[in-house]
């Protein structure tokens, strides 16, 4: 009797089975089958960033994984180490989230996150680490784990107007007598012997920068406002001004400690000299900083009591208000404009805009046996590594790792740097960028990143968050005293 | 006497025995009809199955095949769109080399180009100029439907992976099917019950293993 139960049981089954895969030739696509699950995805980004990552990479993902993924945003870093602390407390259903390089000790210290590798399958992590640039791995693997994957990188470089270069090559000598008396004046010798302003700013030095910044800031520039506005070919454009053309982050904030802490490392400054404030290199960056103001060579928007931050550099290249400035690589996507179909518009004569590695630093103290610069620094630039970490409560290990590994293959990362601007952490992607990335503004820009990172970089001082407001205090002493030479600079360092 | 009655119990005996045989023989024939049955019955099933399986996996490999084919298309034309970009961005740099050859022309005869002398230059400067910012306009629109079509290939070899992943498992289970109906055709050829279990066996991972095709589990 159970016999013949059973048999007509499995009889029953083998129908149902046929008339299961009937149905499924019906719609053969995978079922969706779960309710979508709701996750959080923390970025550090800004909304057209966030929102261009929803519609081109995580909806993609969510589709296909059952998924809801709503965006966090934070406005920086600090935030988010905020947000994946109150996440360890209070989970909500974090699976991923944004970091920077600096915060990672934090992080781990804290418990707010999990080595990442817990996602993967065994070996698979270490085989997925290799897709990475070195300077990614080296970060991401801490006490022999995967804690986190790399996401992408950024570094400073400069962007400058070419015919504003031009402009200072052909009339900078115009100028030679009255640089030479302001330079003799804070180094008692004037030019180094046998000067020439080199013709390409991948060469510059601070007495480039000084030199070409006394010519912009005396010559009418017909590169900048007339071009900006962007009149009929052929029509009569407006007169050209005359006004400083270099800027610099010089606000409170971090990118204006970010830029001066690199220009004492330009100078040949150590890490661990960041906190002695006669350190020669901090002095010789500083020099160079009174001087430039005691001749009004930094653009008048830098000069204010509350200085200028990216934003407000970047808004002033655009407007082509300026010449030469430091920039990241998504402002540069931005400032160029035309990255892709929706994007912001960018500067007017665009394929005026180039890119270089940062200046050299060099000492406005001249070896009068020599008639050169008593201290020659190098092009330096901080590097920052952006990670992929997974909080600590994430809803789905595994979920979190695929997520990562989806977000950082090689087509959406080429297409993310394309469509708003970073540096790619793909060792294919650095080694085929000349091929990958087909517009030639757009290889300008990750070329000068790679070649910065090539000849200087490095992290951040680990002790630059204690000693920021102290360094700006020293700015700001300098900068509030006449006094130009070394001595005087070193006086008002000391708080004299 | 003796030897009648032992006559008579061995007659009966033989009776007996073949009668005994004839019902072994009913019983054999019996328990065989039964297990065709059931082989034919599961071979039924599991052939439906099959057929039912081999037209999803046609159905899955078509759409790898349109992915991929989408894909090729998309790398195609955008290929010839860089083709093109390529030649007009080589166009503009003549252009750009002739107006700046005017602008140094000028500067040498020490002319402006509000100069009345330089008017010829000046028209010609125009027209390049004119000419540049066209160039400019159109590799921007190339440039962009580039983007779109690199981002296209992109997604449609992502979208072959599913059905990829579906095809295999319905093939794998396809074979186990058929390893198990050759199983259930040596079980009519041998009458061994054990076969007929053994192919069932088979047959049912290879339908899960088929399901799997379908909801991608593992």
């Amino acid at each position: 009797m159970l016999k013949r139960v059973l048999l007509q049981g499995l009889l029953l089954i083998g129908i149902a089975v046929n008339i299961s895969f009937l149905l499924i030739n019906l719609k053969p696509d995978r079922p969706h089958l779960a309710r979508r699950k709701h996750v959080k995805v923390l970025l550090r980004a800004s909304e057209p960033r966030a929102k261009w990552m929803q519609a081109n990479e995580l909806s993609e993902f969510a589709a296909a994984h059952d998924l809801e993924i709503e965006l966090v945003l934070a406005k920086d870093f600090d935030e988010v180490h905020d947000k994946l602390d109150e996440e360890a407390k209070h989970p909500t259903g974090m699976m991923l989230a944004d970091i920077d390089d600096e915060w990672t000790d934090d992080l781990r210290s804290e418990k707010a996150v999990r080595p990442i590798e817990d996602g993967a399958e065994k070996d698979e992590a270490a085989a997925a680490l290799d897709e990475y640039l070195p300077e990614g791995i080296e970060r991401s693997k801490q006490d022999g784990k995967i804690w986190f994957l790399p996401k992408r990188a950024q570094v400073d470089v400069i962007a400058f107007l070419k015919p504003a270069v031009e402009d200072a090559y052909l009339h900078w000598e115009k100028h030679r007598t009255e640089i030479e008396a302001a330079l003799k004046e804070a180094n008692g010798y004037g030019l180094p012997k046998g000067y020439q302003l080199e013709r390409s700013p991948e060469s510059w030095d601070s007495y480039d920068i000084f030199v070409a910044a006394w010519s912009w800031a005396h010559e009418p520039a017909r590169w900048g406002e007339p071009i900006a506005a962007n009149v009929a070919i052929g029509a009569e454009m407006p007169p050209p001004v005359t006004r400083p053309r270099l800027a610099r982050r010089t606000g409170h904030g971090e990118d204006a400690v970010r830029d001066l802490v690199g220009s004492f490392f330009r100078h040949g400054m150590k890490a661990e000299e960041l906190k002695n404030p006669e350190a020669p290199a901090k002095l010789d960056a500083l020099q160079w900083r009174v001087l430039m103001r005691k001749h009004r060579l930094l653009a008048p928007e830098c000069e204010t009591p509350d200085g200028i931050e990216s934003f407000g550099v970047n808004q002033l290249l655009h407007d082509r208000k300026i010449a030469y400035a430091p920039i990241s690589q998504p402002d540069a996507f931005w400032v160029h404009g035309g990255a892709r179909r929706d994007a912001d518009p960018g500067m007017r004569g665009p394929s005026d805009l180039s890119f270089s590695p940062e200046p050299s630093g060099a000492s406005l103290e001249i070896d009068p046996k020599t008639g050169q610069p008593m201290r020659k620094g190098k092009t330096f630039s901080f590097e920052e590594v952006h990670l992929w970490a997974v909080p600590v409560h994430t809803p789905n290990m595994k979920l979190s790792w695929q997520l990562a590994r989806f977000l950082t293959q090689k087509g959406l990362q080429q297409r993310e740097t394309e469509a708003e601007g970073m540096l790619p952490i793909r060792k294919d992607l650095r080694t085929s960028y000349q091929v990958t990335f087909r517009v030639d503004w757009m290889q300008q820009v990750l070329h000068a990143s790679y070649v910065q990172i090539a000849r200087g970089s490095g992290d951040l001082p680990s002790d630059l968050d204690t000693l920021d407001t102290q360094i700006l205090a020293e700015r700001e002493r300098v900068l509030a005293q006449p006094g130009v030479t070394l001595a005087a600079v070193r006086e008002a360092v000391r708080g004299k | 006497m003796a030897n009648e009655k032992s006559e008579n119990e061995l007659l009966r005996e033989e009776v007996a025995l073949q009668q005994k045989q004839a019902a072994e023989r009913e019983a054999r024939e019996a328990e065989g009809e039964t297990l065709k049955n059931r082989v034919s019955v599961a071979a039924i099933i599991l052939t439906t199955a099959l057929s039912f399986i081999g037209n999803v996996k046609s159905d899955r490999n078509d759409a790898v095949g349109s992915a991929k084919g989408a894909a090729d298309a998309a790398r195609r034309q955008s290929a010839e769109l860089w083709a093109y970009y390529q030649t007009a961005v080589s166009s503009r740099a003549t252009l750009e080399v002739a107006r700046d050859r005017i602008d140094l022309d000028l500067s040498k005869r020490g002319l402006s180009r509000e100069d009345p002398e330089a008017k010829m230059d000046a028209l010609k400067q125009v027209e390049y100029e004119e000419r540049v910012r066209d160039f400019d306009r159109q590799t921007q629109q190339v440039f962009y439907r580039v983007q779109e079509l690199e981002a296209q290939e992109d997604v449609q070899q992502r979208r072959a992976i599913e059905p990829a992943a579906a095809g295999v498992r319905y093939e794998l289970g396809g074979k186990l099917i058929t390893l198990a109906l050759i199983l259930l055709s040596v079980t009519i050829l041998s009458s061994k019950k054990w076969l007929l279990w053994a192919g069932v066996a088979l047959g049912c991972v290879g339908l899960l293993v088929a399901f799997d095709g379908y909801f991608l589990f593992f």
